[in-house]
This record gives C-alpha cells, structure tokens and sequence, in this order.
C-alpha cells in the first residue's frame, strides 16, 4: 500500500511518492498527467486526451492508446496495482478521467488556498496578512504551467489559463504588497513570475510600481525602456494605458520635486502693437485657459499679435511660459518634430533629457504630468496641422495654450475644444493707424489720400506696411506722394506667393531696390540660410566678406525691416521677404549659390570642429583641412564659451547635417555630426546625438569612403549605449569594427573593443568583457595610445573586480592610474579611484572604499566634470553609511545633490529620498571601533 | 601629477626628518635646538618605519580606530600605544579625532598596503636593512669599508635587499614622475631599441607603452619586471637579457654611481662600443649639484654607497659628463629631472 503522491505543475510537470520523485515516463501519458492536473475538479474528456496529444491528425486507434496510456499512469503512481485495476487516484468518471487529489497534494490547489486566503485578507484590509499569504501562494510557482512539456505552438487552453491565473494572482500580490508598504518584500517573488510573462503590461506596470517603490526608480526606468522596446520589436506598439500610468506615477514624485524651473520662454513684445483691439478683446476674454487658434494668412501678424497677447496674459499664468516657433511653413526648415518640441518644452521644465522617456506617448504624458496643477502658458507658434500641435497640449485646466497657423485648426475646435480665431487683415483705419504710429502723427497728416494708396499697395498686410514704413522712416524728407507714387509704379506682375498670401513684392521691392548693391546681394545669399535663424559669422562666411562689413549690411537690412536681429547678432527671415529674396537672385548667382552654400557648410563644420576641440572629445579628432577662401571659422576661448557656442548653434547645426545631407555633401555631413559628439555628450542630449548621427550614417553610406560610416556607427552606437538601447548599440559596435579592420585603423578598432566591453559590462557579461579589453590594450599599445591604454586597464581592473579576482583588480587599477598620472589626466585617475571604492565597498572594507571615493570626488572636480563628481559621491555616501557614519554620508548626499540638481540629473529625486531616510543623527555612533 | 611629488618629498623626510624645522637661521648660524632636532631625527625616522613595519597604516587604511583597537590589530603592548600613536599624529602622519585615529591624506595614499599606491616597500627595506647599516656610518668614515656582510655593487634595485614586490612598487611610485619627466625630455626619434640595466624596467616599460616603435628590454631584471610586461601586454615588445644586447639606447639607472673607477670606465666603453653610430647612452641617478651643496638627499645617498659598496659614490653631474665625453661620447647633456634627480646623455 503506497501513501498518497504528490504533484507539481506549475512549473516543470513532477510527481512524488513516498518521498521519492517519480519517473513519469513518456511525453503522452505526462501530458495527460498534466490536463488532469490541470482539471482538479475533473473529469477530463477521452477527446480532450486526443485532441491534447494528436490535434487535428489523430490515428485511429486514438482512443485505444489514450485508455493503456492512463493504465500506465494509474501503475506509475500505485506500482503494485493489478492489470486492469482502477486505482485509488485516476478513477473513470463518466466520459473521462478525473485525478483524486487532496488539495495539499497539488501545487495547483495550494497556490489557490494561498491565493484566496489572501484575498479575503484584501476584503478585510489586512493587506500585510494578503501580501504574505499571496507571497506563499507565488513562491510555488517555478516556471509556466508543465513547463518543458510542449514543444510546438499547440497549448492546450487549460494550461494557458492557469498561466493568466499565476500573473493575475502576481498583479494582486503586487498590489497587496504595495499597499501594505512591503513592495520591496514581494519583488524576490514578483520578478520571475513578470519575467514569464513579458507582454502583460499590467504585470509589467505593477513591477515597476513595486520597484520603484522599493527605492529603485532607475531600475523601473530601465524595465520601461525594455517594455516599450520589447512591445514594439514583437508587436509594432507603443506600451500601453497601464505601463505609462505606472511610468508616470514613478516619474512623478521625482519629476515634482525637480521641477523648481519657471520657464520663461516668451521673446520680447514689440512695443509699436496698434489695433487688433476686438480681437484681443476676445481673445483674453476666451482664454482663462484651453486652448486658442489663431489662423490667417502670411504677413498678417498672427505671431506679433500672439507674442503680444502672451504678454498680456502672462501675469495670469504664475508657473511660466513656454513658446515655440515650430517652423510649419518654413520652406527650408524642416517643421519641427512633435518629439524635439517636447523635449525642448520638457528641458526648459526643468527635465534632463537622460530623464526623457523615449516614444511621443510616454513623453507627451511626462509633459502633461509635470504641468498638472500648475498655471503656465503656452505658445505654438507657426504649427503646421493640428496633428504637429496635439500632443503639445497640457490637457489641465490651470495652464492655456495659443497656437498660430496659416490653416484654420479645425481639428483642434472639433477634438480638442479649442476656440479659433481668424485674424484678418486689419481694416483700412487699423493699417492707417499702424503706418502713422511708424511715420510720426504729422507726416502722417500731412497726405491722406497718399497714406491711403500706401495701406493700399501693401495690401493692409501688416508686414508690408513695416517694411514701407521703415524705409519711409529711414528717409524722413520724401515725401509720401513720391512713395506712394512709386510703390504703384512697382514691377508686380509676377503672380501670387505660392502658398496663398497676398503678393506685397510691391511693399519689399520699393525697400529693396534702394538697398547698396552689396546689401542687396547680402539679402538674397541670405535666403539660402540653414536652420532657423543665421549668426553675424556665419553670415560673413556665406557672403565671402569681412565680419565688419557685413556688419554693416545687416544693420542696413535690419533697418530696412527686411531681416530681424532676433537675438543680439542673429538674424531671421519672415518666410514671405525670404521667398521674395530667393526670387531676386540674378542668373549669375544661380550659378553662384553652390559655392556660397559650400561656403555656409564649410563655416559651420570647419568653426565647429575648432570649437569641439575645447570640449576634450574622446576621439583623435578629423581635421577638415583648410577653410576654403573666404570663410572665417569661429573659435572660442574656453569650455565655457564653447558650450555656450554650440548651445546657440545647436539646431542650426543639426540642420546643416540635414541639408549637408540632402544636397550630397556627405564628407561634411558625417564631420559636421561628429563633431557635435561632445557637446551632445556633455548635456546629455542623447536623443538629439542619435538623431543626427542617423542623419549622418545615411550621409556616409552615400559615401564611397568607408571611414565616415565606420565613426557614424561607432558614435550611433555610444548616443544607443546612453539611450539605454544595448542591442542596438552593439549591432553599430560591431558593423564599425568591420569597417575599421577593413580599413586597418587600429585606434579605432581599440575603441570598439572598449565599447563592446562596456556594452558587456552593462549587461553584467565580465568574461566576454575581459576579452574585449584585452583586445583593445594590445591595439593601444601598439598605437602608443596612452589615455587608451588607462581605458583599457582601468575597464579590465572592473571585469577583474567583479569577477572576484580582487588583487588582480587592484593592481591593474594601479597601472591605470599611473598612466593617467603620467598623461596628466586627472578624469581617468578619478576613473580609478571610483573603481576601487565600488571595490573595497563590495568587499565591506567601507572606510577604504570612502577614502578612495573621497579621492575619486576631488579629482572629478579639479577636471569640472560634475557628472563624475556626483556619481561618486552617491557612492561615497553609500560608504560612509556602511560604515556607520551617517552624518558623513549625509554630507556627501547633500553635495551630491546640490551637483545633481545644478545638471538637472534624474537621480536628485532619488537622493533626496535616500537623504529623507536617513536618521535625523546627532551624534555618530558605533563608527570608531566598525 | 598629484602624487609623485609628495612621495618623492615623503621619502626624502626619511632621510632627512627635520628638514621642515630648518637647519640655519637667518644669521647662517645653526642653533643648538636646530642641531638637536637634526641629531634626533632618528627617533622620529624609527617612529615612522616601524609603524609601516607594524601595518600600522594599513589597519587604519580601512577608517578610523582607537587605540586599543590599532594595538590589536597591530600587535602594540597597552603601555606603548598611546605615546607610539600621538608621536604619529604630532609628526602628521596620523590624524585623531576624539579619541579615535585615522591616517593622514598622503600617509593613507602611500602606506596603505591595500592601495595600489602603497609605496611602503620602500620603507620596509629602510627599516630592515638601511636603518641598521647606517648605525656603523663611524666606521664607514673611518676605515672607507662598506659595513655590509655582502657589499654589492649592482643596483638597489636588482640587489638581494631590493628583491620584492612592495618594494618594486613603492620605487615605481617613486620614480614615476621622474621617469615620465626623462621620457619627455629626451628625444626618441629613430630609436627602435631601448635596453635598461637592472631593476624591474619601469622606463622601458612606460617608454614602449608610449612610443610604440620602441623594442627592448632589461638586462639581469628581476622577476616584476616580467609580470609588469605580461600584465601590459608588452611582451612581444620587451624581452629579459641575461648579457648587453645591441641596440639603439642603453639606459643606465643607478648604476654608475654604485661601480669603482675601472668597472665604470669598462662598462662605458663597451656601451659606447655596442652602440650604433648616432646611438644614445642615458645616465640617470641621483646625482650631487655641481657646487657640492644644494642636494642633500644626493650628498646623503652617497654616504648611503660608502657604507653598501665598495667604492661607489654618487658624482656631480659635472663628472658624469666628463666620463661620458672620456669614453668617447659626443653631445653630452644634462638634463634635471627634478625631485633631485639628474640624467646625463652622450651620442656615439
């Protein structure tokens, strides 16, 4: 007589009797174990057995093998039961068989007692006593249901079903932990339960809660990114309601606390605003809040009259304002994704872009989160549809939202419940006043009818009356008859403006036709500007002339109302005077206008180069020879001044890889990018550097010469490697270690190998790591490449740390450190020093480890890099708090978050979290003796 | 370079403990304090070494202790620790706060035997084999004879009281600033073969690390030397000779100093002889100022040489070029390589 067996199946499909595991024999009878199993209240049907093992294609004898496959059964489990006995436990049961078992004797049924006694814990609200009976209840689950038991895609439903339980009960058990304030307890079970079910994104989202409520928010950053990575490689979608909510409510309480930033984005009001006074009337009648549209056409003064508008509503809006130009009717510029405004919006919040999620879901509904609750106003100026405007939109109540277009926005109106407002051109009294408040009162009064032809000719459009008006101002004495008279006699019979707006040429060419031929010429070279706007430099280079005297020019243009000097020595085009200036140029310069783009492209590769240099990039960096005559590259004088440069220059700058792309130039479209490489790198802007990087890799695959692919794919593959995308990064990684071996450059093939090791060692792979750096010290040595050769030690001194080989790490780390001594180079000292605090701290040797990092600290500050700074002294905290000194790890926090908060880092809400739980110490205890 | 220069002072105070009381006063008279402290200077010299020999620095390597807990750790007697440890902090070797000791800045970065910067090997070998030598320095100045069992001539380096790791490593710390200040000065163009003499190779080692062209090797080098190689992946590069090789640059560091006029006029010669025409000779030790007065830890490293070789001493820079230009050498220069070193270079 055996005593009763018992079964597991959630998990491997087991059996034991007397203690001892049973051999359950062949895939058949163990599958029909496992449906039994899976049926505790039975019976399970002798078709379902048929369909379970043969599916569509079963033999005829089906029935026969099903009846001796549970007579075998019956044996395994009772071996000493007669032929043809049915057994205590698998007894015939009408149409099928059902499986006698206790409810202590399957896992199934203990997994179900647990979970239901947890739930009536739950109803109780005693969720500490639901969160341990759910924990019971998951510490039984040790893979899918009869795991390993079917290979093909065929699952019967039953198994799938408890599957659905196992997660449902998980997300409940999260639940339960949470609420009771013991998330950090559930995680042991919690993780590989989520782990089994990948795509659950309710799972998913209660894990990040879970982790995040366990204090480890960049762990649950990184299980969204992988989320929404795994969700759109397998299914093409973005992560769902549930994942963004849990996203969100994590980013939260961080996001909050960081934000003290008050955006204060509005340009200047002009102080000459005359009529629209209805309008505005309305308009601030309209918008306590929601959002507003203004339509009209070209010139009329929407973005004058919305600035304006802003500005008087601005006192209403506390919190701040933010503005965009988003460029939809620029005929060069591209219109500016939805993506890059958010992320300025989200930057000028106060958000770091390591911070910035990726997909326009998860960072519109970071955008929404952060303005809920606050009052701030928006402006979104030159929007291209309503799609581009959408998910710029707040969606609180508290903030208000204007918005200009040349299209009448009624997708807005009918989804968004915006107001539109049409701005017409003003009426004749409005342009009449406009011109007279220009041209004084008196001379104004002096000639009506001739004022009246004037409004006339330039169609009431408010942008041709400013034109006139300033070279009417420019020359006080003429009369304006005379004008008046000449602006009829102007050659306008060149048909409308393609894009609908009235033809005012008659208005810019009686301006432009008393401009000096060289400012003339300066104003349609102009027009071929990249970008957003053009500084006095690059101007300079454009035209082939000394800065001073394009000085002068632009003063004359600027005068002439013709360019705008937005900000102090940079200029932009109204899109009507630059599709009139485009228009002019004569034959010659058609021909001529290569040479000027190639000198505009050459100025912004050959000044950035320069000016990257100052930026320590991390790379032997690619001369671009001498600057062809007449360019004039600019420098700067320090970091500082550099990062201020490329801050200024930043998006003309990446839409110059663009166009440098698009007309060809790809040799300057790969340079150009990569020498935005270190600005990126030193603001973090990492979606920024993957996208012009992309831009560049296009440019360069164009390209006949490899090398220029070969860095796009190695600098695409760092921007992935910070964007958290290791695969990607190391698909790049490894495509540019082909190019470079092709093309035999042994430093760079040395760099791709630290990459990869890097990329290893993220991803906790040290073995795989060591070779790598191995492979890449051997190649810097033969280059000579010392600061590479500190590299390479110091990342084989980590691998040999974290494989446990300590003496081998410390001394490796000494070599490290004593050729960053001998470079001079404080960073990759500090590099070590960092290195073998993580390594005494893990070895519990905290003071050792606190002296180092102490070390690490001020090294990074003697070399201003703040990032390093920090991250050390988040680790020296740790230190000092293992130590038992918790008033010296308080300090270093506290500095640590006053340099996270300065670069708007992510982890400064973490650290004043680890701050809070600190104990309020007065005196240290416990530290002298350890 | 944030390290070398403190270290390279740290080991001069250990020759010279009371060089920071200042030896004459302003008239240029010494006063009787000032000598005393000098005189003294042995206490404070074995204080200090025999708190490396006890891992004194090494216990506290790892925070803050007290005293009874420093004296178990390190074997100390209860009646001497208190007076043992406050000379340490009086000396600024150790820092207390309240009751509990903690190492010093510099102390913890080059006595810690746990940092790869410990450069206490050096200490060590001063307390078991300088310290005692120099305590038969009247006899030395009497008779001329070194005071050693086994007076060797070859350098501290590969000498059986240098054999060692911490001692290696200690030298290298050491020595680093001094070695990277010698690989900027002189002018490796064309040089495709460097061959040092003795010890674990550190030039040649930071040399090929740097200039990848450069091959070589060391003569009669001690076994780091080989690790150091291997751990760099240097080793198709640098080889051990067991005789001079030829080659495009020989290297000689404290070597010279340590030979009789005869041994070092050979070995001149057949460097000179070995060498290629326009080949290089680099002589690098720490040599005394031409005036005979300025470097202390050169004029005292020499009284070091009578007491351990047989005729060793340390010369001026002057000299060192007159015997490279007697050899045959041409375009002999100095170069001063700071922390009271000097190299001389002659062509062939």
């Amino acid at each position: 007589m055996s005593s009763e067996p018992t079964f597991a199946l959630l998990g491997p499909l087991r059996a034991w009797r007397d203690g001892a595991e049973v051999d359950l024999g062949a895939r058949q009878q163990r599958l029909m174990l496992a449906l039994l199993l899976a049926h505790p209240t039975g019976p399970v049907g002798v078709h379902d057995f048929v369909e379970l093992l043969w599916g569509d294609d079963a033999p005829t004898s089906a029935v026969n093998s099903v009846h001796r496959y549970i007579g075998v059964l019956r044996r395994v489990l009772e071996p000493d039961l007669p032929t043809r006995s049915e057994g205590r436990w698998l007894v015939r049961s009408r149409s099928g068989y059902r499986l006698t078992v206790a409810p202590g004797a399957s896992d199934l049924l203990a997994f179900r007692g647990h979970a239901a006694d947890a739930r009536d814990a739950a109803r109780r609200g005693d969720h500490p006593a639901a969160a341990r009976h759910f924990a019971d209840a998951l510490r039984l689950v040790h893979g899918p249901c009869a795991a390993g038991e079917l290979s093909g895609g065929r699952r019967p439903t039953a198994f799938a079903a408890i599957d659905h339980e196992v997660a449902g009960t998980a997300r409940a058990a999260a639940e339960a932990a949470l609420r009771a304030g013991q998330g950090g307890a559930m995680l042991t079970a919690l993780r590989p339960i989520a782990d089994l079910h990948p795509l659950d994104e309710a799972l998913q989202a209660q894990l990040m809660l879970t982790l995040a409520a366990d204090g480890r928010q960049s762990e649950a950053f990184a299980l969204y990114e992988e989320k929404r990575e795994t969700l759109a490689d397998e299914l093409g979608v973005d992560p769902g309601p549930e994942l963004q909510a849990a996203y969100l409510s994590v980013l939260k309480p961080q996001a909050v606390t960081t934000t003290t930033v008050r955006p204060a984005q509005l340009p200047p009001d002009l102080g000459l605003f005359t009529g629209r006074a209805h309008e505005l009337d309305a308009a601030r009648e309209a918008l306590t809040a929601g959002v507003l549209a203004i339509d009209g056409m070209p010139g009329v003064g929407k973005t004058t009259f919305a600035i304006h508008l802003a500005h008087l509503l601005a006192p209403r809006f506390p919190d701040g304002q933010l503005h965009i130009d988003l460029n939809g009717f620029d005929v060069a510029a591209a219109p500016i994704g939805t993506g890059e405004a958010i992320r300025g919006f989200l930057n000028a919040l106060g958000v770091r872009d390591d911070a910035v999620p990726s997909g326009i879901g998860p960072q519109t509904g970071l955008f929404r989160s952060l303005l809920a609750g606050r009052r701030v106003l928006i402006v979104l100026d030159n929007a291209y549809d309503a799609d581009q405007v959408r998910p710029l939109l707040p969606g609180t109540a508290g903030c208000a939202v204007i918005v200009t277009s040349r299209r009448r926005l009624t997708g807005l109106a009918t989804t968004g419940g915006a107001r539109l407002l049409t701005l017409g051109v003003p009426t004749a009294e409005e342009a009449g006043e406009f011109l007279a408040r220009r041209l004084g009162a008196e001379r104004a009064a002096e000639d009506r009818s001739a004022m009246d032809e004037i409004v006339a000719a330039c169609a009431r459009l408010p942008l041709a009356l400013a034109v006139v008006a300033a070279r009417a101002a420019a020359e006080p004495r003429f009369p304006l008859r005379a004008i008046a008279d000449e602006l009829r006699d102007a050659d306008t019979d060149l048909g409308v403006f393609a894009d609908g707006g009235v033809d005012v040429r008659a208005a810019f060419s009686w301006s432009y036709r008393v401009l000096g031929d060289p400012a003339a010429a300066l104003f349609r070279l102009l027009a071929m500007h990249i970008g957003p706007d053009i500084s006095l430099s690059a101007a300079a280079s454009l035209a082939g002339l000394p800065r001073r005297e394009v000085r002068g020019l632009l003063a004359d243009l600027t005068q002439a109302h013709l360019v705008v000097e937005h900000q102090p020595r940079r200029y932009r085009f109204h899109d009507l005077v630059r599709a009139y200036a485009t228009e002019q140029l004569t034959d010659d310069e058609r021909a001529d206008r290569q040479a000027a783009f190639a000198r505009l492209l050459a100025h912004y590769h050959h000044s950035a180069y320069r000016i990257h240099l100052l930026l320590a990039p991390h790379r032997e960096p690619i001369p671009p020879g001498e600057p062809p005559p007449g360019v004039v590259p600019e420098v700067a004088e320090d970091r500082t001044a550099a990062l201020a440069w490329f801050g200024a220059e930043h998006a003309v700058l990446s839409a110059a890889v663009r166009r440098a792309t698009d007309e060809e130039a790809d040799t300057s479209a790969w340079q150009l990018a990569l020498n935005l490489e270190p600005f990126y790198r030193s603001r973090g802007l990492w979606h920024d550097w993957a996208g012009t990087m992309r831009t560049a890799l296009r440019a360069a695959q164009s390209s006949p010469i490899l090398t220029g692919q070969g860095h796009a794919h190695r600098s695409l593959a760092a921007a992935y490697h910070h964007l958290g995308h290791l695969d990607r990064a190391r698909v790049h990684l490894e495509n540019a270690r082909r190019i470079f071996t092709l093309l035999e450059n042994a430093g760079e093939v040395a760099s791709v190998h630290c990459g990869l090791a890097s990329i290893l060692r993220d991803a906790g792979d040290f073995s795989l790591a060591v070779d790598e750096e191995r492979q890449a010290l051997r190649m810097h040595v033969r280059t000579g490449h010392r600061r590479g050769q500190a590299d390479a030690l110091h990342g084989l001194a980590t691998c040999a740390g974290r494989l446990g080989q300590r003496a081998t790490a410390v001394r490796l780390f000494g070599d490290s450190l004593a050729i960053g001594q001998a470079c001079g180079d404080p960073v990759i000292q500090a590099d070590c020093w960092r290195g073998l605090g993580d390594l005494y701290h893990r070895a519990g040797e905290n003071g050792r480890a606190a002296g180092c990092l102490t070390r690490a600290a001020d090294l990074y500050r003697t070399a201003d890099n703040d990032a390093g700074a920090a991250a050390a002294l988040l680790s020296l905290g740790h230190a000092r708090l293992d130590e038992g000194r918790a008033e010296q790890a308080r300090d270093a926090w506290t500095e640590s978050l006053r340099i996270h908060e300065e670069t708007r880092s992510a982890t400064a809400a973490e650290l004043r979290e680890r701050l809070r739980r600190l104990p309020p110490v007065l005196h240290e205890f416990g530290t002298r003796d350890g | 370079m944030p390290f070398g220069n403190d270290l390279t002072r740290h080991l001069n105070l250990g020759y010279l403990p009371c060089v920071g009381n200042g030896m004459t006063s302003e008239t240029g008279e010494t006063g009787l304090d000032s000598l005393l402290s000098v005189a003294a200077g042995f206490m404070a010299a074995r204080t200090l070494l025999a708190a490396v020999e006890l891992g004194v620095f090494t216990v506290l390597g790892d925070g803050a202790r007290s005293g009874a807990r420093i004296a178990a750790e390190a074997g100390l007697h209860a009646r001497a620790t208190p007076d043992f440890l406050d000379a340490l902090v009086a000396l600024k070797l150790l820092v207390r706060d309240g009751d509990a000791y903690r190492n010093s800045a510099d102390a913890d970065l080059y006595l810690d035997r746990g940092k790869p910067t410990y450069a206490g090997g050096v200490l060590e070998r001063m307390g078991g084999h300088d310290y005692p030598m120099w305590g038969s320095l009247t006899g030395a100045l009497r008779s001329g004879e070194p005071q050693v069992a086994t007076p060797v001539a070859s350098s501290p380096a590969s000498s059986p009281a240098g054999a060692g790791r911490d001692y290696q490593d200690g030298r290298a710390w050491a020595l680093a600033p001094v070695v990277e200040e010698l690989i900027a000065r002189v002018d490796w163009s064309g040089v495709e073969t460097v061959v040092e003499v003795g010890g674990a190779g550190l030039l040649t080692v930071r040399l090929a690390q740097a200039y990848p062209g450069i091959s070589g090797g060391v003569v009669h080098a001690t076994p780091e030397y080989a690790e150091n190689v291997e751990r760099l992946f240097l080793t198709d590069q640098l080889v051990t000779y067991d005789d001079l090789p030829p080659a495009d640059v020989y290297v000689l560091s404290e070597v010279l100093a340590r030979l009789d006029p005869a041994a070092r006029d050979a070995l001149l010669a057949r460097t000179h002889g070995s060498l290629p025409p326009g080949g290089m000779l680099v002589v690098q030790d720490r040599m005394v100022d031409d005036g005979r007065r300025r470097n202390t830890a050169a004029l005292l490293s020499s009284l070091g040489l009578l007491l351990e070789t047989p005729a060793g001493r340390q010369s001026t820079t002057a000299e060192a070029g007159a015997w490279l230009a007697a050899a045959g050498f041409r375009d002999v220069a100095t170069e001063e390589l700071g922390h009271g070193w000097s190299a001389v270079v002659g062509r062939r």
